[in-house]
């Protein structure tokens, strides 16, 4: 009797966990990740391999590639981004959009700021859809701005791209509010503490600065009230990745046998406001991040994350 | 995780991005691009400093990046 006892209070104690389990394995892997993407920190070296994540190449501690900045890096230097594009699709393909849930530091900075105990707000469905497409045209200027660039850069004698400023190498990174959070307020600060950036006369910061500044706090906002905001609406990597989600090899499966309380738990937890009840079988929704918040939210057990093909 | 048959339609899709994925990756592995990458190894190269402007620009730096 006294250890049935023991056995309930044990899993009464656990019951947190074993409800939130994707969620704290999740938290694991992102921790995990973050420890590896900026590894530079514990002495690893620098590698020439690209992610599909969003995080500044340039950063401070920045082990890996991010593998839009070497897109651009690329068409800027008028060449065709084969090992971009082949990342993308590779990894599009065969995970979907798991690296912008499970890994991207960006996306879990945003998880983070979701913690923040303000009540969440939520857009229409419609609006949702709409707002996703800012980012696509997003991208689609960032690529042409690239090959404007390449071009240009291609057919100077001698090669030059000075004229193009800061964005010469890679347009995006230079608004871009990651590189502001990691990597340009990191040496702001760090030069700053030397004596030469921070209490400089202010006729010294030029506007891009302010643009810089202005569009981090625009974004930390919106990512405190509308949770993964910068994920679903403006991340290029994020967009670029959505197309192949939709065909991807690892995703989300409904057993719609099982989902009869009609509870809609699901689609209350999910951050990016997938409407999961509406698919039959597979989760083919390009904004899925596959974090599987609604895994745990479903009590009767009906959602799970399966190989598709 | 149990495996689901996926309908054949998206099938082809996947076996076409993945050989599409897969040329491309040779193309680049025939084209050497990874030695247009491999600079980020070490920030002490001239060539990063330029690299660094992206995100540096706007603000006053010590004397090897102004």
């Amino acid at each position: 009797m006294a250890t049935k006892q023991k056995k309930n209070k044990i899993s009464l104690a656990l019951r947190p966990i074993s409800e939130h389990r994707i969620r704290i394995t999740r938290i694991l892997v992102q921790v995990i990740s973050f420890g590896l993407i900026n590894g530079a920190v514990f002495g690893l070296g620098r590698m020439a391999v690209i992610l599909p994540i969003e995080y500044p190449t340039g950063g401070p501690f920045s082990t890996v590639w991010n593998a839009f900045e070497a897109l651009q890096y690329a068409v800027t230097f008028g060449m065709f981004p084969y090992l971009a594009i082949s990342i993308f699709i590779l990894v599009g393909t065969i995970f979907g959009k798991t690296t912008c849930g499970w890994i991207c530091p960006f996306g879990a900075t945003q998880d983070m700021f979701s913690y923040i105990p303000i009540k969440k707000k939520k857009v229409s469905r419609p609006t949702n859809k709409s707002l996703g497409k800012v980012g696509l045209v997003l991208v689609v200027f960032i690529i042409l701005m690239s090959v404007i660039i390449g071009a240009s850069w291609a057919n100077s004698d001698p090669h030059t791209k000075t004229a193009w400023g800061a964005g010469r190498d890679m347009p995006f990174s230079t608004i871009d509010p990651v590189s502001t959070i990691f990597a340009t307020l990191y040496y702001y600060l760090k030069w700053g503490i030397q004596g030469e950036s921070v209490g400089a006369e202010i006729g010294q910061w030029e506007f891009l600065f302010f643009l810089r500044l202005a569009i981090l706090l625009f974004v930390l906002v919106l990512i405190t009230l509308y949770p993964r905001a910068y994920c679903r609406w403006f991340c290029p990597t994020g967009i670029i990745l959505g197309f192949f989600s939709k065909f991807s090899i690892l995703g989300l499966k409904i057993n719609k046998n099982r989902c009869t309380s009609g509870c809609n738990d699901c689609e209350k937890a999910c951050p990016v406001q997938v409407s999961i009840l509406s698919y039959d079988k597979n989760i083919t929704d390009k904004a899925c991040t596959n974090c599987g918040e609604c895994i745990d939210a479903c009590k009767e057990g009906a959602l799970k994350i399966t190989l598709r093909f | 995780m149990s495996s689901v048959i996926m309908n054949t339609r998206s099938r082809i899709y996947v076996i076409f991005f993945l050989s599409i994925g897969l040329i491309f990756l040779l193309t680049a592995i025939v084209q050497n691009q990874i030695d247009h990458y491999a600079a980020i190894k070490t920030f002490t190269e001239a060539n990063i400093i330029d690299f660094l402007d992206t995100y540096t620009t706007g603000f006053p730096r010590p004397p090897p990046f102004t």
